[in-house]
């Protein structure tokens, strides 16, 4: 299989990291909102509404990014079972292992979520 | 069309070539827009700013050296170490790789010039101009001396009255016209101007960094010139912005800053980083170990490095959660950092290192640079950077990092490139006494400002008691600082002396195999007398005769055609042929363009505003000069280009490299209006004074309709795309008419709302709801302006079916416009109804 | 405090520090148990044979509350870290200058191993660390807090308590209890200050139209230095007082007296 990459695939190499950015986005600002509405007060169960909030965005980013991961390593290893170009062995790589990453950095990135006071 | 006649000879071709793309003697070098000579000038300039930011640093040196050395008071110290900072950071290194990146990007990429030289010279022009302007204002004892973040309310009006703070604003706004200018051309030629052949996988690594470098600078510098424009807005017409008396708030400057400052010193480090990938491989005689894994680092770097920005500001008051999801951020970071230093250390280990002067500036790099990481991770550790924040522990991490992040890896490609720069060799070895003193020098002046720091030396002051043993540190590092002077000053003497006595070279004397060495050196005006067909990622290597080969005319483009200046554009992925680029010659315009733009710039600062204007218009007018370049009445067709096959000239070709131009300055349009509504969301969380007095609820009509004229601007504009397309110009003329007249509308209403709107002068709310309305107001009248455009191309006969490119560009722009209008809009309407009727709140 | 740097030749100003300092000295002489800690600090201190040790009355190696403390543990653990991991990457670049034969090129130690997973280990490990370092020093509500609430302005501070007393005397030092938290809410009239006790703690930025809080305790007695860290102008390195912190029943004697 010789697959043509086109120059939108520059955009999936970049998706995982903007993700990411997003997600980082999101996290900071629900956290500074739930501060000021006052959702650390509110209990859901063993965790306040505020937590609970933070750890579901969490893992929600952390888990489309890796959906992201494993669809980019599909084409990829759809792709090695064919006789890929070296280009098309690059940019496939490339757009894997940069969503593994991003998703990885989400992972890491949230792990305070799991100790930290959220408003103090 | 046949193919012109090759000339007899490699020298009659030279000859022909350098005719066609070199710029005239005398003041005729004022019009040159060759990448050869405006990298050469940027890195100059660059370089003299480097010696007055050098002297500016020995100056705080000898002030902090003891506790009874200061020889200045606070007055003049504070404009010291501000000039200082921001001579480094905005005069010097982001102007040094940008003429590092101009100077070797179409070498390496095997084309003959970077895709917009105009732009290129624009931008140098902009950088010098701004650059004066902060020079003379220091000569004059008017420099900012609000440190060089400029944090508010410091930095407004009350607390700075004076001159000061608006040359720092307007005079780095205006500099930094040449990083976007510069990064929209390397990212576009990057991405499109490249040799035949060179797909994605044969890059030169170097090209991979810059155009990670150009991304980051697109989206990471918009915040601070939103930032910059707001405050002196504040400054010069009592706007509320950052007034926290006004529902304003100083925190907002500071994110917009950070958000902005932390991407800045990636954005130094990357291109350096790249160097660096690129030297180390020659010098081990091998490939770059992990090609593939360097380029993940450095796409992580880049992205990541937007994450960190809050980590400057640990002690404004964040909760906790916050400060550590910035924290493991800021670890991230050091992730693909130490990837890229194994990559690099195992390229060494598993290769036969030559030590050389270039060698020992990259073992001094690992050594400091390294140093700066470690402490780095160090002060992302939230507890310990609540201490030495605002320390000299700090002043030494940041020193670590950039000199040996940057200033090293410089002098070791200054090494390295400086055969290629002048086609010598180096004469004596003063390269290594050169390395030893600046080596000795910046540790001792450095490492023990960490320990001035723990002892609890605050950065930013300018004298000290005896009392609290400082002084003997403080003396050291001051011995130290002018230690590394002198070293400094010795290489200045080592590359004079080069330049003017060195034995001359040989081609590719380090043995590389990148394509920057298969030009002639010293290089000549048109880089390539033909076009290389790359097969391979290491070309040069492969093919040793190539240089000979393509100095003989055998590659593509071999020939001088019509006066024209031409070079190849390929498929961003593939790298494969697509189009002819007709580059525009020498010219004045750029300077022409640059002077208007100062004048608008200065005539701000001195706050005389009608000819600000006429500053605005003479600008606009000049560019509107620029698109005669291109233009032409008819059709030219397929052209041969040498091997046989036939490619459009670009004007003809769907998109064109100035249609990504266009993209990629929307992206940075956008994260400018991104960081805008940004502001207006994080005031009304945030800053205290809200809900204003009074909020906009009675030009809702208004608004509604005037977004319904952007929906149709940007309807019309493909309406007039979609007749040129088919060859109906004249359909084309009459949509096109319709959409001037959508956003003259657009305009008249924008206006209509701004009157009755909120005073901007009373709340921070309706501050930047004017500024959001202003923002889609300028859009709009540039969507006017490139309407006229329209209109006066198509009667001029340069639009046909083939070349519509005016109304792509048009397209876009329209697109954009209508998206951010109705957004804008839209948030402005919504956040009047959250907060409601005055007194409801 | 209040007007000492006020209007007054800024220069004469540190000279007044300095002389005001050598009390400083005195009183810390007073104490032997602080005085081995101080020569235990000096032992650490040995990097800077120049230096009489860590100590000044700035110094953040010189701790003397349990923040500070905890910060100055952290230093010390991430200094050896950094130290061992600096060594490793000296070695390697020595390394590949002495070896005779060439190593073997492989992405997956060098780049994966070492660049990867190595940072990777250490970095989540440190994380922990930080956080939870961090969430001690947070002013978590307490009973025994003592609350304080300070005011900057260029370039001088004022200190109440809640009750609107004033915390600082006419002229005199910030007084503290040892041994009880105290949380300091600091705001801005004008523009940014940042407060900061370096023997006692981390900083906390005053923001004109903002309140932060920071948690601080003294643990023994003694007279501390704080600075404004955060630029702010003409004064900025004039905005300095002293701290007190006294056992509690001279808290009380003292802060009475006021009254
Ligand atoms: C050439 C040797 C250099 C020396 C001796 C030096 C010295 C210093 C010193 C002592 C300070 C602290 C001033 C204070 O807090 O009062 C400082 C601040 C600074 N330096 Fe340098 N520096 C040098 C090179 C550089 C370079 C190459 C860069 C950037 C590329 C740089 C960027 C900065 C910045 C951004 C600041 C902060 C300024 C501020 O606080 O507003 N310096 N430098
Ligand atoms: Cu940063
Ligand atoms: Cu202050």
């Amino acid at each position: 299989m010789t697959l043509a990459i086109r120059p939108a695939f520059l955009l999936v190499i970049a998706l995982g990291y903007t993700l990411w950015g997003g997600a980082l986005v999101v996290l900071y600002g629900v956290l500074s909102l739930g501060c000021v509405f006052g959702w650390e007060e509110v209990m859901l169960g063993p965790l306040t509404l505020q937590r609970g909030l933070l750890l579901l965005l969490w893992l929600l980013s952390v888990l489309v990014i890796a959906l992201l991961s494993w669809q980019t390593c599909a084409w990829l290893q759809a792709a090695r079972a064919g006789r890929p170009t070296p280009l098309a062995r690059f940019t496939l790589w490339l757009a894997a292992a940069c969503s593994i990453a991003a998703a990885g950095a989400t992972l890491f990135m949230g792990l305070p979520i799991l100790g930290a006071s959220a408003c103090i | 069309m046949n193919e012109p006649n090759r000339p007899a000879s490699p020298v009659e071709l030279h000859h022909e070539l350098t005719r066609i793309w070199g710029a005239h003697p005398g003041f005729g070098q004022l019009a040159a827009v060759n990448h050869t000579t405006l990298g050469r000038r940027f890195i100059v300039t660059a370089f003299l700013f480097f010696a007055v930011g050098g002297i500016l640093a020995m100056l705080v040196r000898a002030q902090i050296a003891t506790s009874h050395s200061a020889f200045v008071g606070p007055e003049i110290y504070n404009q010291i170490f501000t000039m200082h900072g921001t001579v480094m950071m905005f005069l010097f290194a982001i102007p040094m790789f940008e003429g590092f990146a101009i100077y070797l990007l179409p070498k390496m990429l095997g084309t003959r010039d970077l895709a917009f030289p105009r732009a290129g010279a624009y931008g140098y022009w902009c950088y010098l101009f701004g650059g004066s302007i902060l020079l003379l204002a220091l000569a004059m004892g008017a420099a900012p001396d609000a440190g060089w973040f400029m944090y508010t309310p410091l930095s407004s009006k009350p607390f700075s009255p004076g001159i000061n703070a608006d040359v720092w604003l307007i005079g780095i706004t205006f500099v930094e016209i040449s990083a976007l200018s510069a990064a929209v051309e390397v990212l576009v030629s990057i991405l499109l101007v490249r040799a035949p052949g060179m797909s994605l996988d044969r890059m030169p690594i170097f090209a991979w960094y810059m155009l990670v470098v150009a991304v980051m600078i697109l989206v990471g510098f918009p915040p601070l010139i939103l930032g910059s424009i707001l405050l002196e807005v504040e400054r010069a017409f009592g706007w509320a912005l950052f007034d926290p008396a006004r529902g304003g708030d100083s925190l907002l400057w500071q994110h917009l800053f950070w958000i902005f400052g932390h991407p800045e010193v990636y954005i130094i480090f990357l291109p350096a980083a790249g160097m660096v990938s690129t030297i180390i491989p020659v010098m081990a005689g091998r490939e770059l170990l992990g090609y593939r894994w360097v380029v993940l680092a450095a796409i992580s770097v880049g992205f990541l490095s937007f994450g960190l920005w809050v980590h400057h500001m640990f002690a404004v008051g964040i909760p906790h959660l916050a400060l550590a999801f910035f924290s493991a951020a800021s670890m991230l970071v050091a992730i693909p950092t130490g990837v890229q230093i194994f990559a690099w250390l195992g390229t060494l280990m598993s290769g036969r290192p030559r030590f050389n002067v270039p060698m020992l500036f990259l073992c001094g790099f690992f050594f400091i640079f390294v140093l700066g990481g470690l402490t780095g991770v160090m002060v992302a550790v939230v507890p310990f950077d609540l201490q030495v924040h605002d320390t000299h522990f700090v002043v030494a991490h940041l020193h670590y990092v950039l000199v040996g992040g940057f200033v090293f890896p410089i002098m070791a490609a200054a090494y390295y490139w400086l055969p290629h720069l002048t086609g010598r060799q180096p004469m004596f070895q003063l390269g290594h006494a050169v390395f030893w003193l600046v080596f000795i020098g910046f540790n001792l002046t450095f490492f023990l400002m960490h320990l001035t720091g723990l002892l609890g030396m605050p950065r930013r002051i300018w004298t000290y008691p005896e009392s609290y043993g400082w002084d003997w540190l403080n003396l050291l590092s001051s011995i130290g600082g002018f230690v590394m002077t002198i070293g400094f000053a010795l290489f200045v003497l080592d590359i004079v002396l080069q330049m003017r006595f060195g034995p001359k070279t040989g081609r590719n004397p380090w043995g590389a195999d990148t394509l920057e060495w298969a030009t002639p050196v010293p290089p000549t005006d048109y880089g390539f007398a033909s076009i290389p067909i790359v097969t391979s990622h290491r070309q040069l290597a492969e093919d040793p005769d190539l240089p000979r080969k393509l100095a003989a005319g055998e590659g593509l483009l071999g020939f001088a055609r019509r006066n024209w200046l031409e070079t190849i554009a390929v498929d961003m992925i593939t790298g494969a042929p697509r189009q002819i680029l007709l580059l525009p010659g020498r010219t004045f315009l750029p300077l022409g363009t640059a002077l208007a733009t100062g004048l608008f710039f200065v005539s701000l600062l001195l706050q005389v505003y009608p000819l600000a204007i006429a500053g605005i218009v003479l600008t606009i007018a000049v560019f509107w000069l620029w698109t005669r370049h291109p233009a032409r009445t008819a059709d030219l067709g397929p052209l041969p280009v040498g091997d046989g096959t036939m490619l459009p000239v670009h004007t003809e070709s769907g998109h064109a490299p100035s249609w990504w131009a266009v993209v990629f300055l929307l992206l940075a349009d956008a994260a400018l209006f991104g960081s805008l509504l940004f502001g207006l969301i994080f005031l009304w969380v945030v800053a205290p004074g809200w809900p204003p007095p009074e909020v906009l609820f009675n030009s809702t009509a208004f608004a509604l309709i005037a977004m319904a004229c952007l929906a149709g601007a940007a309807g019309l504009g493909r309406l007039a795309l979609r007749a040129a397309r088919r060859g109906a110009v004249g359909w084309a003329l009459v949509w096109n008419r319709f959409l001037a007249a959508a956003h003259a509308a657009t305009l008249l209403l924008l206006a209509a709302i701004l009157t009755t709107a909120p005073d901007p002068t009373a709340h921070a709310y309706a501050g930047v709801t004017a500024a959001i309305l202003v923002y889609i107001l300028v859009h709009a009248a540039v969507g006017l302006i490139l309407a006229l455009h329209v209109w006066q191309a198509c009667r001029r006969g340069h639009v046909s079916a083939a070349r519509s490119l005016d109304l792509m560009i048009g397209r876009l722009w329209h697109d954009y416009t209508a998206v951010a209008g109705v957004i804008g809009l839209g948030t402005i309407l919504g956040v009047a109804a959250a907060i409601g009727q005055p007194g409801a709140g | 405090m209040d007007r000492v740097t006020r209007d007054m030749n800024l220069r004469a100003d540190v000279v007044l520090l300095d002389l005001s300092h050598d009390r400083v000295v005195e009183i810390g002489f007073l104490h032997g148990a602080r005085l081995i800690r101080r020569l235990a600090g000096a032992v650490a201190c040995l990097t800077v044979p120049l230096v009489a040790g860590c100590t000044g009355p700035l110094s953040t190696l010189d701790p003397a509350g349990p923040a500070a403390a905890a910060v100055a543990r952290l230093w010390w653990a991430m200094l050896a870290g950094a130290g061992l991991i600096f060594a490793l990457v000296m070695i390697c670049l020595l390394l590949a200058y002495r070896r005779r034969t060439r190593a073997r090129g492989s992405v997956g130690t060098w780049v994966v191993g070492l660049g990867l997973v190595f940072p990777t280990t250490t970095l989540t490990l440190l994380l922990g660390y930080a956080v939870l370092t961090g969430e001690r020093l947070l002013p978590h509500p307490g009973e025994e807090v003592l609350r304080l609430d300070g005011t900057a302005r260029q370039w001088t501070w004022s200190f109440h308590y809640p009750d609107g007393g004033p915390a600082i005397p006419d002229g005199g030092p910030l007084v503290i209890p040892v041994g009880r938290p105290v949380d300091i809410h600091v705001t801005s009239e004008d523009v940014i200050h940042s407060f900061w006790i370096p023997r006692l703690g981390g900083k906390i930025d005053a923001l004109p139209g903002h309140v932060n809080v920071i948690r601080l305790q003294a643990s023994e007695p003694g007279r501390f230095g704080a600075q404004c860290a955060e630029f702010c102008g003409l004064g900025h390195t004039q905005m300095f007082f002293w701290v007190d912190a006294v056992p509690e029943e001279n808290f009380r004697q003292r802060t009475e007296a006021w009254r």
